[in-house]
């Protein structure tokens, strides 16, 4: 046995004799091998931290699938001290965020849009995903560029030794799965596919339309959205390993009107596609039994392409033919190339040293070209194209370090230091963000962590709304709306009691340079000078988590609470400090699975918040003549009325030979069918006083799902 | 576009056709409030201080006082009590008020008390901004674009962020009139020469009539793709500047830093004619064809010739002389964000529907509601209309006239 592994396993064993909680995750294995004694310092690492949970592929890939697709996204809104925002919705708004300050990353590889179809499902295929870390709070200090949290997702390697896959079709898309050795031990592969298949049936359904409609006027419209995940894993020899990554997804909205007659033609249509593009190759070395690194080189792009046609042509007075013709593109794009390199370092039993240096290039585009043709008969044809907009180049070095340090018996530090630079034309901003994590093992089965840490984010999400769309874009920062900084205290009890775990975290958390559009146009946010229709403004958000789980083999009950306030503060919006619109004072989600035999699943989950927040008028004045004006007090002056939502599931399996199974899903969302309020708008009753009327859209929707696995 | 973008907002909305509605209960929205509204300027204007006693928009009005009354109401400027005028009304639940012999100079406080028995004291103060500066204030024709008066204001230093301006520009019409007396036939053109012989009987007027331009931005192409509405953000104020005290409701185009290149703003006014001959025809009326012979007679087919009738014009302009008088203010921070949210009410269609950030009336008034907020402001000499050039007076104008008419 060599000197590093018996460090390590007298690291882990002491670890494992002081503390068995915190480390529950600890898997107890018969031999302790080398890979077992890094998965130790692995876990016990990651559990120093505060708001940090891990879930993997499988328990992501079960459960009630709203749409027949299971969706990471919608189970990370059930978790504490999470918002979902509007309802459907891929929102995740953590600890009191705004929804664009979540750092995604893609096997490493950060992703700027998550969502497709509006936000309706994330674009993270839960086929190919082998875990997921999700941080709240305590962020270790090799991540950075968000501030609220971090979705790290890692894909699975393909299966080293045999093929294997699956294919299932869902209420709107369809998935297909398939892994495996291309050479045995040595090279994998590990490829997903989804598509939607709804124009499958509104492209017929139009045409037929049409056809029964007869008068010259025809309408189109087809939506569908694919994403393609695929990992190509390569084992040089025991120390080195090649790692290639591409995800590829995009939306295509097409909607038009034509109308053709006999001596004309007018056409009016927009064409709408959106997508993001990842792509990244990762080599992951052992340069010796103490020192690991990771080099990554990655390309990610996130773009839109929102195009309006305009097409007219009509028969001339004095004969011939005329037209009219244009074509109006809005180009939204970012594009990232970056490199990482990550180095883990155990220097001796106490210190496990991570550090590294990153180095990215941004570009930022916001472009409208603009083509237009003018041929009246008579004259001579005309033609005009432009391209106006915004383009931005941007570069972004960091270095980080971090060290988590066994200081005594029952006590364990992640220090950290992350140092970073972001660089425009216009102006060069830095970060120094220190990051620190103090767990104590109080007890066998008590354990109290600390936490504090500095965020920045140098781009923003130049959004009028609340919910993505295509017209949204990234900008980098500019002066008059530099990096958004965050600053963060976490700390909570974690108890194991038995079959149960309980969590209890609090948090107090700010957030400064945060941006907020105010202008007057909802969908389309302006392509140039954005940052003149923004403002700026302060965000504080505080608040408890309870986190309890009771698990047995057959059986899990989990309930969540978040007692949560989030707070704005934007000097153009008011004065005073007024709710966030994701306020939601309370939040409970109770999530169920019971397996009453190998071939049933059952799942329940119960959501529960108060509502978001609204802004109605507040009071009124009267007068003489039996007039009067409505008045605003403040911004999300109001409540909508509370949320909650039962979805049950249910998976049939039914065996065959060898590892072949049919799946079929059941999911209900929203199971007893409570319209929750959407939003709400002021009306006047039948006395003719003022009241509420809220607006619920989701009603029930069963969906069934089958998948077969080979 | 901008209308393809307008026609897709009814599709945007579709879906409130399917949604299902219900009411709720808002009674815990807000309890009754003291409402202030005053907008104190430099160093011209004297302007109206509004109280309201304000209801819960939802629940039962709240018993007690209602309209505050003079005695309720504490202004202090600087410090020292400011005595409100006797001639004070009230409408409903809302005062309205008038500082007393109350000049006010930039710097100056002022603070806004009002109590009442059945709400919260509500307490508000501002300071007057100081008067801007001007460096210098040009207009200019715009060669591109013949229908658009451009104009340049140039203050004496940059301005800051967190600096807060508005701009009106305010156009005065002086118009010279003959109308005419008795019978007559309608021939069309505006030319002088054009005229044949008509009745002799005209009666000379002089009129001037103000009016407040949108000082606006020329709308490119980029600001119609994003529909930049920002860049048109104007609030309505009702004040006055002018030497002749006119009190006149107009669109102030409100800027910060951001609008400003450096020192300078540039803006754009639709150009409104100047100097031409006019015939203001009767109510009604449509020009005819420009083939058409004249006199004018109505078309072959026309079932209805009563409607184009020849009739004698009613007036004649025989000098329409155009003059620009631009005003800059200095806004108050909290001037400028009530503005632009009363601007926001207008135009975000799609507020409050909780897509979007929120519509709503800014208020810098603790434990009420309301604005009190100061502004000050300069203003230019006269400009005069570009087409005045000719630099014919009215004599001459009226002698050419004449010429043509006898």
């Amino acid at each position: 046995m060599n000197s590093f592994l018996r460090i390590s396993l007298t690291f882990a064993a002491a670890i494992l004799t002081a503390a068995n909680i915190c480390a529950q995750d600890i898997e107890r294995r018969d031999t302790l091998d080398t890979s077992y004694v890094t998965a130790v310092k692995e876990k016990m690492r990651n559990t120093t931290q505060t708001g940090l949970m891990r879930l993997d592929g499988d328990k992501l890939r079960s459960g009630v699938a709203v749409f027949g697709t299971p969706d990471i996204i919608k189970h990370l809104q059930m978790l504490p001290g999470v918002a979902a925002g509007n309802e459907l919705m891929s929102g995740l708004y953590v600890h009191g965020g705004d929804g664009a300050d979540n750092l995604f990353l893609l096997d490493g590889v950060p992703l700027y849009n998550i969502s497709h179809f509006g936000g309706f499902f994330s674009s993270f295929n839960t086929d190919v995903v082998d875990n997921l870390d999700f941080y709240k709070s305590g962020f270790p200090a090799r991540y950075g560029g968000r501030l609220s949290s971090v979705v790290d997702v890692e894909t699975k390697e393909g299966d080293m030794h045999r093929w294997h896959g699956g294919a299932s079709l869902g209420l709107i898309d369809g998935r297909l799965h398939i892994e495996g050795p291309v050479w045995k031990e040595r090279t994998s592969v590990n490829f997903g596919l989804r598509r939607s298949w709804m124009d499958v049936i509104t492209i017929p359904a139009i045409a037929y339309a049409n056809r029964r409609n007869g008068d010259g006027t025809t309408a189109r419209g087809a939506y569908a959205m694919w994403d393609l995940n695929g990992r190509i894993t390569h084992i040089i020899d025991a120390n080195n390993k090649l790692n290639a990554a591409l995800y590829w997804g995009e939306d295509n909205l097409q909607a038009g009107i034509k109308d053709e007659e006999d001596d004309g033609l007018m056409d009016l249509g927009i064409r709408t596609v959106w997508g993001t593009l990842t792509g990244s190759l990762g080599w992951e070395s052992k340069y010796s039994q103490q020192l690991r690194g990771k080099l990554l080189a990655y390309y990610t792009r996130s773009s839109s392409d929102v195009g309006y046609t305009f097409d007219l042509r009509f028969p001339a007075a004095g004969g011939g033919s005329s037209s009219m013709y244009w074509n109006d593109d809005n180009i939204c794009a970012v594009r990232d190339g970056g490199l990482k390199y990550d180095l883990d370092w155990y220097p001796n039993s106490i210190h496990h040293v991570r550090f590294g240096a990153a180095a990215a290039m941004h570009g930022y585009k916001t472009v409208r070209e603009y083509r237009q043709r003018n041929d009246f008969a008579g004259l001579d044809p005309e033609e005009n194209s432009d391209e106006e907009g915004d383009r931005y180049i941007s570069w972004e070095p960091a270095v980080y370090i971090e060290d988590e340090i066994f200081i005594a018996y029952n006590f364990t530090l992640n220090a950290g230091l992350r140092a970073s630079l972001f660089g425009t034309k216009l102006k060069t901003w830095g970060s120094i963000e220190p990051r620190a994590a103090l767990k104590w093992l109080i007890t066998n089965t008590v354990c109290a962590k600390l936490s504090y840490t500095r965020m920045s984010q140098y781009a923003h999400l130049v959004s009028a709304m609340y919910i993505d769309l295509p017209t949204n874009s990234w900008m980098p920062s500019v002066p008059g709306a530099g990096p958004m900084v965050s600053d963060q205290v976490a700390g909570g009890i974690y108890l194991t009691p038995g079959k149960f775990k309980i969590n209890i975290e609090g948090w107090y958390k700010t957030m400064n340079g945060m941006l907020s559009y105010n202008g007057a146009n909802a969908f389309y946010p302006p392509l140039v000078n954005w940052e003149k229709s923004f403002t700026t403004g302060k965000g504080t958000s505080y608040g408890l988590e309870l986190e309890t789980t009771w698990s047995v083999p057959q059986a899990e009950l989990s309930a969540y609470y978040t007692l949560s306030w989030s707070w704005r503060e934007f000097p153009a919006y008011s004065m005073f400090r007024f709710p966030d619109h994701n306020d939601n004072r309370h939040k409970v989600n109770l999530v169920a699975t019971w397996h009453p035999g190998k071939r049933w699943s059952i799942f329940a989950n119960w959501n529960y918040h108060s509502g978001n927040r609204i802004t109605l008028p507040s009071h009124v004045i009267k007068f003489e003549d039996g007039t009067s004006s409505l008045l605003y007090q403040a911004p999300y002056n109001a409540k909508l009325p509370d949320y909650h939502r039962l979805d049950l599931g249910v998976d049939y399996t039914v065996p065959f030979s060898g590892d072949r199974k049919l799946n079929i899903n059941l999911s209900v969302y929203n199971a007893y069918n409570h319209l929750n309020a959407s939003f709400a708008m002021l009306d006047t009753d039948s006395k003719g006083e003022y009241i509420g009327t809220a607006y619920g859209l989701v009603p029930i929707i069963p969906t069934i799902s089958v998948g077969y696995t080979f | 576009m901008k209308k393809f973008l307008r026609a897709l907002l009814p599709a945007a909305l579709l879906p409130l056709a399917f949604a299902c509605e219900f009411p709720f209960p808002l009674d815990d929205v807000s309890e009754a409030a003291i409402y202030i509204n005053y907008l104190p300027s430099a160093p011209y204007d004297t302007p109206v201080l509004q109280v309201a006693f304000a209801d819960p928009a939802y629940g039962k009005p709240s018993p007690g006082t209602r309209t505050p009354s003079v005695n309720d109401i504490s202004v202090t400027l600087n410090g020292r009590k400011a005595e409100l005028s006797s001639d004070s009304f009230s409408d409903g639940n809302m005062l309205t008020a008038i500082l007393q012999d109350c000049s006010l100079r930039s710097g100056d406080k002022i603070e806004v008390s009002v109590r009442s028995d059945s709400a919260p004291t509500a307490y508000a103060s501002t300071i007057i901004p100081p008067v801007p500066v001007l460096g210098s204030v040009t207009m200019d024709s715009v060669p591109e674009d013949s229908t658009q008066l451009r104009f340049k204001v140039k203050l004496d230093r940059s301005v800051q962020e967190g600096e807060f301006f508005g701009v009106r520009i305010l156009e005065k019409n002086t118009l010279i009139t003959a109308s005419l007396m008795g019978e007559g036939i309608l021939y069309k053109g505006t030319s002088p020469s054009a005229f044949p012989p008509m009745p002799v009987a005209l009666q000379i007027d002089t009129n001037e009539y103000y009016t407040y331009k949108l000082p606006g931005q020329v709308a490119t192409r980029d600001d119609l793709n994003s529909l930049d509405l920002d860049a048109f953000a104007n609030a309505d104020y009702n004040g006055y500047l002018t030497e002749e005290g006119i009190n006149v409701t107009g669109p102030m185009m409100l800027l910060t830093h951001k609008q400003f290149d450096s020192d300078t703003y540039s803006f754009y006014v639709s150009r409104s004619s100047g100097f031409n001959w006019r015939i203001l025809f009767p109510e009604g009326f449509e020009f005819p064809e420009p083939e058409m012979p004249d006199p004018v007679l109505p078309d072959e087919g026309e079932t209805d010739p009563g409607e184009i009738d020849p009739m004698p014009p009613s007036v004649i302009v025989i000098m329409d002389n155009i003059d620009y008088v631009v005003e800059v203010y200095r806004l108050s921070e909290e001037l400028y964000n009530y503005f632009k949210a009363q601007y926001l009410m207008r135009f975000n269609l799609l507020s409050n529907f909780g897509v979007t950030p929120p519509n709503f009336t800014y208020s810098n008034v603790s434990g009420g509601l309301g604005i009190v907020a100061g502004l000050s402001g300069v203003r230019t000499e006269w400009f005069h209309h570009p087409d005045n050039t000719e630099g014919k007076s009215i004599q001459e104008v009226l002698a050419e006239l004449m010429s043509g008419i006898l």
